[in-house]
């Protein structure tokens, strides 16, 4: 599964840490989400679609082999 | 997994000290129990050190193994600072690793240079577990597939 996690918080100019305290987890879980080693659950993937005003298929993206 | 019923953070620090204090002593205490104490300087300096770490038919031994094992529990079971999804997944993964190693291991045991004897043994200590997750499994399993009907 693609995500555009990193795009969209390029586009709010937020670090890192800075997502992961206004979702409360840990900045490692940002990184892992972001490159590709956790998926994350449809809690948190609402929680961080909440955040950038954005649906969660605008940040993640099912590939064909999912 | 559940983390409701983990020790607070601060109880880390606590095992890692633990850990730290009493891991010396307990190989000290090893080495002499296994009868490498030529390994010990027994010079008038450490006398001292060397009378806490002997195993003068007291417990040392014991005290020093389950004082360590409650170190490694305390670490194994407090929270990180940050308890979120992923170090509950990371948890999962590190819990099935080391029961497959450890199965593995007393597999090989066994096989190898313990016996049946031995398997008898373990049988309630350390195959328990694999039991206890075959049955735990498939009663999940089923209970949700007849919860849905």
């Amino acid at each position: 599964m693609k995500n555009t996690l990193k795009v969209h918080r390029a586009q709010h100019a937020i670090t890192q840490e800075e997502l992961a305290n206004a979702i409360a987890v840990s900045r490692q879980s940002i990184h892992a989400i972001e490159s590709g080693k956790f998926v994350p659950s449809t809690i948190l993937a609402l929680k961080l679609a909440h955040y950038f005003n954005v649906s969660v298929e605008a940040l993640f993206i099912l590939e064909k082999r999912d | 997994m559940i983390t409701h019923y983990l020790f607070p953070h601060t109880y880390k620090k606590f095992g890692l000290l633990l850990i730290v204090l009493f891991t010396p002593l307990l190989i000290l205490n090893w080495i002499e129990v296994f009868e490498f104490s030529f390994l010990i300087d027994t010079s008038p300096m450490t006398n001292s050190i060397s009378g806490i770490v002997k195993n003068n038919g007291d417990y040392n031994l014991e005290v020093f193994l389950s004082t360590v094992l409650i170190g490694l529990t305390l670490i194994s079971f407090s929270k990180f600072r940050i308890e979120d999804e992923l170090t509950n997944y990371l948890r999962s993964k590190a819990l099935f690793y080391a029961f497959t190693i450890e199965l593995l291991c007393v597999l090989f045991s066994i096989w190898s240079f313990h016996g049946i004897n031995f398997a008898l043994v373990m049988c309630y200590f350390t195959l328990l577990p694999l039991v206890l997750y075959t049955l735990l499994l498939h009663f999940f399993y089923y209970y949700y597939q007849f919860k849905n009907k």
